[in-house]
């Protein structure tokens, strides 16, 4: 027969082995060292005891906590979740619920960019007042510029052109570029403005 | 469970005796026995009805066993002492998770040994940190040989102290609050050949450490 394995001799230590396993602990003398060892080691480590504290000390031990429970808040309620387990289900529903989310908050975004100024002009009568004005500095050069140019551009000739265009639209597109964007947009009218061709 | 909570009249009629219960068991105990009689699944039950007084009994009926373990773990009687308080506050906050799969013992036992090992991990581990305590002679016993008895338990207090986690907490939950493996399994979370391999493992270290001593 094979040696005792370790649960064997903690059941032989316990007296609730098998005959067969006991017979063997009995027989074989290496299986024997290994079983008195272990119960030597086990006696020895329970003669080890513990001061008892004071009997007062379990009623001010109870106090205690007693305290700290009433100071507590109460027992947690149980979260939604909690009766969810971890499976590999969870992955892929996971994921799907994941990407309806993107998909949901990309759809947002579209929305939100088509009620844009630019694109939601038409629905906004000019001079109404769909936001405030971006604040732009009053020396900006590219400002001051494409002002001029709008307060020149009739708001019929554009709806005719089928240009969209609200108050303060231009100076909301303008504030979305960047300061160098800003300056080649300035570059760029200055020249077409000086062409002669263009000038009225 | 449900037999429990019925005797212990926790259901529809639960709030007539509310407050009387615990401190004074002769109120009421015609219609209901006290609180002290109730089984531990009925006192959770209570409690979780907003009945705190219902987790008193709990504390009282199981302060001792969590202390001890927690005692054993940390070896000073502070550290136990606070330690103790952790694990009933938690086991309060997260008494709706208590699910009755287990007794409420084995569950208490379960939070203590993570709280106590979370302490540890924290902490320098103790090799011999537990309480001085004087070497008072036992009965038939004379001085000398006190003072040897005190020097070998702690010897084997520092060798527990220096067991790895698991096989500490099996040897603690086995030797010193003699749950059996079952229980233990019960409490680790393990199985029972597990709970059994690490107990055989925690011993074999507990020889090699104390070689020098009896063991050689």
């Amino acid at each position: 027969m094979r040696h005792l394995r370790p649960e064997d001799v903690v059941d032989v230590l316990d007296g609730c082995a098998r005959d067969l396993l006991v017979r063997h602990a009995e027989s074989c003398d290496a299986c024997r060292a290994v079983v008195d060892d272990a119960r030597r080691a086990a006696v020895l480590a329970a003669t080890d005891e513990i001061p008892e504290p004071s009997p007062l000390f379990w009623t001010q031990l109870s106090a205690r906590v007693d305290d700290a429970v009433r100071r507590a808040p109460a027992p947690e309620s149980e979260r939604w979740w909690s009766g969810l387990s971890w499976s590999w289900e969870v992955v892929p529903v996971g994921s799907v619920v994941v990407l309806l989310a993107l998909v949901g908050l990309t759809e947002w975004q579209n929305r939100r960019q088509l009620q844009s100024p630019a694109a939601g002009a038409a629905a906004v009568p000019l001079g109404g007042q769909s936001e405030p004005w971006p604040a732009l500095p009053a020396d900006d050069e590219p400002w001051t510029l494409v002002s001029q140019v709008m307060a020149d551009v009739a708001a019929d000739e554009m709806s005719a052109a089928d240009l969209p265009a609200t108050v303060g639209s231009a100076d909301r597109a303008l504030e979305s570029l960047s300061e160098g964007e800003r300056a080649e947009l300035a570059r760029l009218l200055k020249a077409e403005m000086d062409d002669p061709g263009v000038s009225p | 469970m449900a037999d429990a909570a019925a005797t212990c009249g926790i259901g529809a009629v639960r709030f007539t005796w509310i407050g009387s219960v615990v401190s004074d068991p002769a109120v009421g105990a015609g219609a209901n026995p006290p609180l002290r009689e109730c089984e531990d699944a009925a006192l959770v039950r209570a409690c979780l009805d907003g009945r705190t007084e219902a987790f008193d009994v709990i504390v009282e009926r199981h302060s001792r066993a969590v202390y001890r373990l927690c005692y054993r773990f940390v070896g000073r009687h502070e550290d136990a002492t606070d330690l103790s308080q952790d694990v009933f506050l938690r086991a309060y906050r997260g008494l709706r998770r208590f699910r009755g799969d287990s007794s409420l013992a084995t569950w208490l036992y379960r939070i203590g040994v993570n709280v106590c090992l979370n302490k540890l991990s924290i902490r320098t581990p103790m090799l011999t940190a537990l309480d001085e305590t004087a070497a008072l002679p036992a009965r038939g016993e004379d001085a000398a040989g006190a003072v040897l008895r005190e020097e070998r338990a702690r010897q084997v207090r520092a060798a527990v102290a220096r067991l790895p986690r698991k096989q500490r907490a099996t040897l603690i939950l086995r030797v010193y609050q003699d749950l059996t493996h079952k229980q233990i399994a019960g409490v680790l979370q393990t199985s029972e050949n597990a709970v059994k391999a690490n107990f055989f493992h925690a011993l074999g270290s507990l020889k090699r450490a104390l070689a020098k001593q009896d063991l050689r």
